[in-house]
């Protein structure tokens, strides 16, 4: 090895070493969206008393349109956002309800519910989902996500911990 | 003159450079369909100094973005303008790009020894569409939102990667305040940083293999200046002429702020992304990916592929049939989507100014135009102050035209014009309850036919609840203690700025409870308006300036 190589090599090194320093500080900045948060404590949104929604735990096919305004972390500030959520009857929970995200799962548009064909329709790309959330019709490759619905004492709440994860 | 060029000369060089630059030989065949890269060019240049210009006024923040382009739009000066340039030379850019890779294609010009700046032009022309996609956003109007939760959602459909690259590119796991932040970065750092570099390639590369020319025979020669320059000029010309006169005649669209919960909103995307879009509604369920990810991902490979695809030994189009016929059936296709995908879109709120995101004209005129409305002008003046012609020779003749000024000869002021509105109004107004002059509304009668006058009828294309709204407003006397448009009393808050502190629902319970929602507040209660009255007094206020 001559020194001019040896010097060629190392400045190089050196160059190439900072550059990647660089880059990858640059690179977990720019990545950090990706990371999770943690999977935290159910947080409770009360939605009213159980007698309003007394038709629904009994099997009414009419969802129930609620809007929901709460605090979301919104890259670095925090924002008040109202959100629609439809109460649907669920056999399957302890509260006899759960919620349906009215985000269609093909490409997010907001869907709305259609009294007249009862079922919720996506006007983006058609797509139509049943009162339980479950694909009828068009691109969506999933139904409608849910979230939990849990009776504390008297009352109805929403567990949001799962939204923004 | 003459020592300061020979200073620049020897000390820069500058006088070989301008002869290396301008005595380019360059075909003379076909030498028009040679300007659509300078084109580009063109309005690239046109991007970076309106796009500089908007980023002085820009926020790019949620609370603040709509606003600050509402600002751009309705209250700077040139603001539209800028915005404007900037808004049609973004279509400028796809278009020539566009049309500067057809010609290259058709002519074959991508062979040995270009093909590298055939896949230099190629990165330009994914950095052109990388602008398009993240400038969409900025606005945050309900076209800017919605487009943009669908642009960010169609990778998550990808297997493995889909969903962390849908993140990456939101920010997090919805659109929001970190999206519009990472649009802005890269919208006017990292592209513009990458397009400089690349076009600066480009060029040199160009400069490197000489022009290609149309065929690959010997063929007339002229330097590049004065001739090539001229037609490269001539095209800049009408480009920047076309584009002021876009700018003036249709202003760039801005749409209602964004709105998370409108579950009734269409996103439409852009004509350069009308393709993409269509092709989305082919693939449903489990093929999906095959739409957002397949089907571009192989026609960009195509495309990168095309030099070492098409090697045969001559340029000439009759030894090229082949790659021809299948460069046509690709451009047919394309353009097929974007003719379907355009069939498909809703007409009417596509293009132009949402009225209401319009600043809304003075309540008082609003005030006079429900009066000229309710006294019954409109049977004498006609019902934008132009009277129809008299139906017959037996038939009354209309009342004086109000429009245009020039028109009016006789012009009545001042007590006249009152004297004149109370004896001829064909509904006067009965005597208020309580105890109101019937006649307090004619001082913004004459002012709202004043404005007729000078302007011309540009209120009757205002949504309902602007014009509503602001005769409420007018009739109400809210200028007793509020400013509005720096004219009013000063016990009350200025109406100005609403938009973003307040929403509709607090505005009407206001109305209805003042005191209930402002401790201390010495507005009365105008529970005694109807509820769409109250809500249309809301839209006027949220829509001020």
């Amino acid at each position: 090895m001559t020194t001019r190589r040896t010097f060629t090599f190392a400045a190089f090194g050196t160059a190439l070493a900072g550059a990647s320093s660089v880059s990858g500080a640059v690179l977990a900045f720019v990545l950090g969206p990706l990371r999770r948060r943690a999977a935290q404590e159910p947080v409770l949104l009360d939605l009213g008393p159980v007698a309003a929604f007394e038709a629904l735990r009994a099997g009414a096919m009419q969802p129930e349109e609620i809007l929901v305004e709460r605090t979301v972390d919104d890259g670095y500030m925090t924002r008040r956002v109202k959100e629609r959520f439809a109460i649907v009857g669920d056999a399957r929970a302890a509260s006899g309800l759960s919620a349906l995200i009215m985000t269609c799962s093909h490409l997010g548009c907001g869907v709305s519910w259609d009294r007249g064909r009862n079922a919720f329709l996506c006007p983006c790309h058609g797509g139509v989902y049943g009162p339980d959330g479950a694909v009828l019709a068009g691109p969506p490759p999933r139904a409608l996500s849910r979230l939990p619905v849990v009776v504390v004492g008297e009352r109805v709440n929403l567990d949001t911990s799962a939204l923004d994860a | 003159m003459r020592r300061l060029l020979e200073f620049l000369e020897s000390r820069a060089a500058l006088a070989s450079l301008w002869r290396v630059f301008a005595d380019e030989p360059i075909s003379t065949r076909r030498a028009w369909l040679f300007t659509l890269g300078s084109a580009a060019l063109v309005a690239l240049l046109v991007q970076f100094a309106s796009g500089f210009a908007l980023a002085l006024a820009y926020a790019p923040t949620p609370d603040h973005a709509w606003e600050s382009v509402k600002a751009i739009q309705t209250r700077l000066p040139a603001g539209a303008l800028v915005r404007g340039l900037h808004h049609w030379g973004a279509s400028a850019m796809v278009l020539f790009v566009a049309l500067h890779m057809a010609r290259t294609f058709a002519f074959g010009a991508y062979r040995r020894p270009r093909e590298l700046n055939w896949l230099v032009g190629l990165a330009l022309l994914l950095l052109v569409l990388g602008f398009g996609f993240t400038g969409y956003l900025l606005p945050w109007d309900q076209k800017a939102y919605w487009a943009t939760v669908v642009g960010t959602k169609v990778p998550a459909a990808l297997p493995v990667v889909g969903v962390a690259a849908s993140r990456l590119m939101a920010g997090g796991p919805a659109v929001g305040a970190a999206t519009l932040t990472r649009f802005y970065a890269l919208h006017v750092v990292l592209l513009p940083l990458l397009t400089v570099a690349l076009v600066f390639v480009h060029l040199l590369l160009m400069r490197k293999h000489g022009h290609a020319g149309p065929t690959d025979e010997p063929d007339p020669r002229e330097p590049f200046f004065p001739y090539q320059a001229a037609r490269d000029g001539a095209l800049a010309l009408a480009l920047g002429l076309a584009l002021f006169w876009l700018a003036a005649r249709h202003p760039a669209p801005l749409e209602r702020l964004a709105d998370p919960t409108d579950s009734s909103y269409v996103p439409r995307p852009e004509w350069y992304f009308l393709p993409l879009f269509q092709l989305l509604k082919f693939f449903k369920g489990p093929l999906e990916p095959i739409g957002t990810a397949v089907l571009p991902g192989i026609s960009v490979l195509l495309l990168a592929l095309v030099p070492w695809l098409d090697r045969g030994a001559s340029r000439r189009p009759r030894d090229r049939r082949l790659v021809l016929a299948a460069g046509g059936v690709g451009a047919a296709l394309l353009l097929g989507l974007l003719y379907f995908g355009n069939l498909d879109s809703p007409k009417g709120t596509s293009s132009g100014l949402d009225p209401a995101s319009q600043p809304p004209p003075d309540a008082r005129l609003l005030g006079g135009l429900a009066s000229y409305e309710r006294r019954g002008c409109a049977s004498c003046h006609g019902s934008d102050g132009r009277p129809a012609p008299a139906p017959g020779p037996g038939a009354s003749a209309g009342g004086a035209a109000l429009l245009p000024l020039a028109a009016r000869s006789h012009t009545l002021t001042g007590d006249a014009a009152t004297l004149h509105v109370k004896e001829k109004s064909v509904k006067a107004p009965a005597e208020d309850e309580d105890g109101e002059s019937p006649n307090k509304d004619i001082p913004s009668l004459l002012a709202y036919v004043e404005a007729l006058g000078k302007y011309g009828p540009r209120f009757s294309a205002l949504p309902q609840p602007i014009r509503a709204g602001g005769a409420a407003i007018d009739r109400e006397d809210c200028r007793q203690c509020h400013q509005l448009y720096g004219e009013g009393g000063r016990r009350g808050p200025v109406l100005a700025h609403l938009l973003g502190k307040r929403d509709k629902d607090w505005l009407v319970a206001h109305f209805k409870e003042p005191k209930k929602l402002v401790e201390g507040s010495k507005m009365p209660s105008f529970k005694f308006l109807p509820d769409a009255e109250l809500s249309a007094m809301s839209d006027y206020l949220l829509a001020l300036p």
